[in-house]
C-alpha cells in the first residue's frame, strides 16, 4: 500500500492500464496541454505522447461519438467529460449508440469505452456544474455505472471500467480529488464491478450509500457509536449492476435501512433500493426505509443555500438514530 | 468491564434454552473460545464458548434451568474487574421460569396497547414474522413504536401468559437433563387429538428400481415420494402455529443416536433428486451421531418420516412433532404372502402408518395422501 490522493490514484490507474494495453487512450477537453482541471492527467502526454492523450474541441457530442467509434473498432478509449453536467450534450451518442450497440448487433461488437464524469457539489460551482446524474444511467440498459468513494476505489474501479467490455460511466466527485488515501501497489488491483463493500459493520442499522456520501455516513456512524448505536455502512461502489444481494443481506441482519446520496432524492438510486427492499425484503424490515438525498431544486449558487440542500453526516446520523430509537 | 455470557439463539424458532451442564465452575480461569457450558434446546445440544478470556465470576442457574434467548447465564471478569463483587445474584431463572427480558430502550413515549380487535394492529413486517414464528398473537403484544407500532423489540420482550404447558410441567426428579426437551414435547403431544390411517403398500417396483440404481434406500424413497406429494396435499403440511401450510417442504427424518432421538431435516426435499436425498440423509445421520448438527439442520421441517425397517420391525406409528401436524411411519419392506390377481403369491410389501393432528387434518385428506403414497410405491416411475 502507498499514500495517494484520489486524483493521483486515477492517474496511476490510467498510467498502469495504458502501459498494459496499447489500445487504451485518452480524449477530452484541456487534458493534454493543461493536464486536466484537477491535475488528473498530469504527466501522461510525456510518457504516452499526444496521440494517446488527445485534446479535443469543445463538443461533447463529437467527443463521445469519437469514443464510441474508437471502441467499436478495437480501442479502449477513456473519454473525459470535464464536468458530468456536460454529458447532456452527448446523450444521443451515449444512450442511443453506446448503450445499445452490443445488444442490437447480437453481441457481434462491444463498446469498451470509459466515460470519466466529475460530478457533485463543490464550492458554489452553480446549478450547471454541481449535479449528480447517475440515476439517469442506472435507468438506461446497456451501461455500467461505477462511483468511487475514496482513493482505493478510484484506482480499482477506474481500472475495472477500462478493462470492462461495456460502456462504463465513472462518476467521480470533484470534492474527492484532493482527498488523501491509500492504494494497493499491485498493478493488477481491480475492484470487481457489481460488488458492494461493507465499509463498516454494525448490528442496529445499515446506511446504504456510495460516492462521497460514504465518508459522510462513516462520520455519522462514528457519532452514533458514542451513543451506543452500531451502524453498518455499505459502500455500493457500482450502481449498475447493483449488488442487490448485499442490500438484502443488510436488511436481514440489521432490519433497519437508511439510504443516502448527494443526488436528488426524488427518482434517485435510493428510490430503487427502497423499492427493492419493500418488494423483496418486506418481512425483514422493522421500520420504514429512510431515503436521504438532495432537495428537488437546482443546486443554489448561494453558499448557505447550497450547503443546506444535501445530506451531510448530522442528517444521516439523525435518520439512523430515529430509526433505531423507533421514533419513525 | 465484565463480559456477559448469554443464552444463544440457535434458530429462528428458538425462544429459550436449558442449561445441560456447566463445564466450568465460578472462580475458574477461562480462555476465549473455550467451551463453557452445554445448553440444550428441544432439538440439539450445543456448547457455548467463552466470549472472552478471564475469570468465570458467576453462573446464573443450575443444570436443567431454562433461560430465554439473550438472557445472561454467566459473567466473566476481565483483568481489572473485581470477580467477587460481580457474583451478586441477579434476577435469574429458577426451575422452569424464564427471566424477564430487559425493557425496550426507548421508554420515553407512553406505550400504547395495540388494539386487540376491530382496529388494524400496527406492527412492523419483521415483528409480524417473528410473532408468526413464535406463535405469539400480535394483539397480546404491547407496541412501543410510533403510533403504538409493534416492533421486533416488543415481540422479543413479550412474555407469554403463565398458563403455558411449560410452567405447568414438573419433571421427575431423576430425569436426565437431556431428556427434558423430549419429555416436555411428548407431554404436549399427549394432549393432541391424534388419529391414524394405515395401509399395506406393494413395493415390488421400488425394490426393482433400487436394485437397478443402487443409489437410494427405503427412507430416501419415502422422503422423495412424500415431499413431492406434499406439494399438492398442502393440508398434510399444516403449521399448527399458524393454521396455514408451511411454505417450504423440509422433511424431518427420525434418527437414533447415542444422545437419543434426533430428527434432522432434509430441506426443500421436493426439489432434490432421489440420489441426493439419500446422500443428504447419510450426511445428516453422520452429523447427528457425532453430535455436530447445526441449528439449521434440525429446524424447518413441515412433515416427518420414521423408518423402523432397518431394525426389521414391521410397523411403527410415530407421533407428530409440533408445530408439524402429521408424520409417516414405515416398517420393514420384505417379501410376504400377498394375493395377486386372485391367487396367493409372494410380493414385496411395506406397512405405512400416517398419524395426524385431527384439529387440522381430517381422515379423508389423510387417506387420500396415504393412497397417493401407496400408488407412488406401486409405480415410482410416475414421480421420477
Amino acid at each position: 500500500m502507498h499514500a495517494a490522493t484520489f486524483s493521483e490514484a486515477t492517474l496511476e490507474a490510467m498510467r498502469e492500464e495504458m502501459r498494459r494495453d496499447p489500445t487504451v487512450f485518452l480524449m477530452g477537453e484541456d487534458i493534454a496541454k493543461q493536464g486536466g482541471i484537477f491535475g488528473q492527467f498530469k504527466g501522461l502526454p510525456e510518457e504516452f505522447g499526444y496521440d494517446r492523450v488527445r485534446d479535443t474541441p469543445i463538443s461533447e457530442a463529437a467527443l463521445v461519438g469519437a469514443g464510441v467509434g474508437a471502441a467499436l473498432t478495437g480501442c479502449r478509449p477513456i473519454v473525459d467529460m470535464h464536468f458530468a453536467d456536460f454529458i447532456t450534450c452527448s446523450m444521443d451518442e451515449l444512450v442511443n449508440q453506446a448503450a445499445k450497440l452490443r445488444a442490437m448487433f447480437g453481441e457481434q461488437c462491444v463498446v469498451p469505452m470509459t466515460l470519466r464524469a466529475p460530478d457533485g457539489i463543490t464550492k458554489s460551482a452553480g446549478a450547471q456544474h454541481s449535479q449528480a446524474l447517475e440515476s439517469w444511467f442506472v435507468h438506461t440498459p446497456g451501461l455500467e455505472v461505477v462511483i468511487p468513494a475514496d482513493a482505493e476505489d478510484a484506482k480499482g474501479l477506474l481500472k475495472a471500467a477500462i478493462r470492462s467490455d461495456n460502456p462504463t460511466l465513472y462518476f467521480e466527485h470533484k470534492a474527492l480529488f484532493p482527498v488523501k488515501g491509500t492504494v494497493p501497489d499491485d498493478d493488477d488491483f481491480v475492484i470487481p464491478i457489481g460488488k458492494a463493500k461493507l465499509a463498516r459493520d454494525g448490528a442496529d442499522v445499515t446506511i446504504v450509500t456510495y460516492g462521497i456520501t460514504v465518508s459522510r455516513a462513516l462520520e455519522a456512524a462514528a457519532t452514533l457509536e458514542t451513543e451506543g448505536i452500531e451502524a453498518a455502512v455499505i459502500n455500493l461502489r457500482t450502481l449498475w449492476p447493483l449488488d442487490y444481494d448485499a442490500i438484502a443481506d443488510a436488511a436481514a441482519r440489521t432490519h433497519r435501512i437508511v439510504v443516502a446520496h448527494e443526488a436528488v432524492r426524488v427518482g434517485g438510486v435510493g428510490a430503487e433500493i427502497a423499492a427493492f427492499l419493500g418488494e423483496y425484503c418486506f418481512d425483514d424490515l422493522d421500520g420504514p426505509v429512510l431515503r436521504l438525498g438532495a432537495a428537488h431544486v437546482p443546486v443554489p449558487f448561494a453558499p448557505v443555500l447550497q450547503e443546506a440542500m444535501y445530506p451531510k453526516a448530522p442528517a444521516i446520523a439523525d435518520a439512523a438514530r430515529r430509526l433505531v430509537r423507533r421514533e419513525i | 468491564m465484565p463480559v456477559e455470557v448469554v443464552m444463544p439463539k440457535l434458530g429462528l424458532t428458538m425462544a429459550s434454552g436449558t442449561i445441560a451442564r456447566w463445564m466450568k465452575r465460578p472462580g475458574e480461569t477461562v480462555r476465549e473460545g473455550e467451551p463453557l457450558v452445554e445448553v440444550s434446546t428441544d432439538k440439539i445440544t450445543y456448547e457455548v464458548e467463552a466470549p472472552a478470556s478471564g475469570t468465570l465470576a458467576h453462573t446464573f442457574g443450575n443444570d436443567g434451568d431454562e433461560f430465554a434467548c439473550g438472557a445472561a447465564i454467566a459473567t466473566i471478569a476481565l483483568g481489572g474487574d473485581d470477580a467477587a463483587a460481580l457474583a451478586t445474584p441477579r434476577p435469574v431463572a429458577t426451575g422452569n421460569g424464564s427471566p424477564a427480558p430487559p425493557p425496550p430502550a426507548s421508554a420515553r413515549r407512553a406505550p400504547q396497547a395495540a388494539p386487540a380487535d376491530g382496529g388494524r394492529i400496527i406492527a412492523s413486517p419483521a415483528a409480524r414474522r417473528l410473532a408468526r414464528e413464535r406463535n405469539v398473537r400480535l394483539g397480546d403484544v404491547r407496541g412501543t413504536g410510533p403510533r403504538g407500532r409493534i416492533t421486533l423489540t416488543d415481540v422479543h420482550g413479550y412474555a407469554p401468559p403463565s398458563e403455558s404447558i411449560r410452567t405447568a410441567l414438573e419433571f421427575p426428579a431423576e430425569l436426565p437433563a437431556n431428556r427434558r426437551p423430549i419429555f416436555r414435547k411428548m407431554h404436549a403431544v399427549g394432549q393432541l387429538p391424534l388419529a391414524q390411517v394405515e395401509a399395506n403398500a406393494r413395493v415390488d417396483a421400488v425394490k426393482e428400481l433400487m436394485d437397478v440404481r443402487r443409489d437410494f434406500r427405503w427412507t430416501a424413497f419415502a422422503v422423495y415420494a412424500a415431499a413431492r406429494l406434499l406439494r399438492e396435499h398442502a393440508g398434510l403440511r399444516t403449521d399448527a402455529g399458524t393454521g396455514a401450510p408451511f411454505a417450504r417442504i423440509g422433511i424431518g427424518v427420525a434418527a437414533d443416536t447415542p444422545h437419543g432421538l434426533i430428527v434432522p431435516v432434509v430441506h426443500d426435499a421436493d426439489a432434490l433428486p432421489l440420489a441426493e436425498i439419500e446422500r443428504e440423509i447419510i450426511r445428516l445421520a453422520t452429523l447427528a451421531r457425532e453430535g455436530r448438527l447445526a441449528a439449521g439442520d434440525v429446524a424447518g421441517a413441515c412433515f416427518s418420516i420414521s423408518n423402523v425397517g432397518p431394525q426389521g420391525i414391521d410397523r411403527v406409528a410415530p407421533l407428530p412433532d409440533p408445530p408439524q401436524t402429521a408424520i409417516l411411519g414405515i416398517g420393514a419392506a420384505r417379501e410376504r404372502a400377498a394375493v395377486v390377481d386372485g391367487a396367493l403369491a409372494i410380493a414385496w410389501t411395506m406397512t405405512c402408518v400416517l398419524t395426524f393432528d385431527h384439529r387440522f387434518i381430517d381422515g379423508a385428506p389423510a387417506a387420500r395422501f396415504l393412497a397417493a403414497f401407496v400408488a407412488a410405491c406401486g409405480a415410482p416411475g410416475t414421480l421420477l
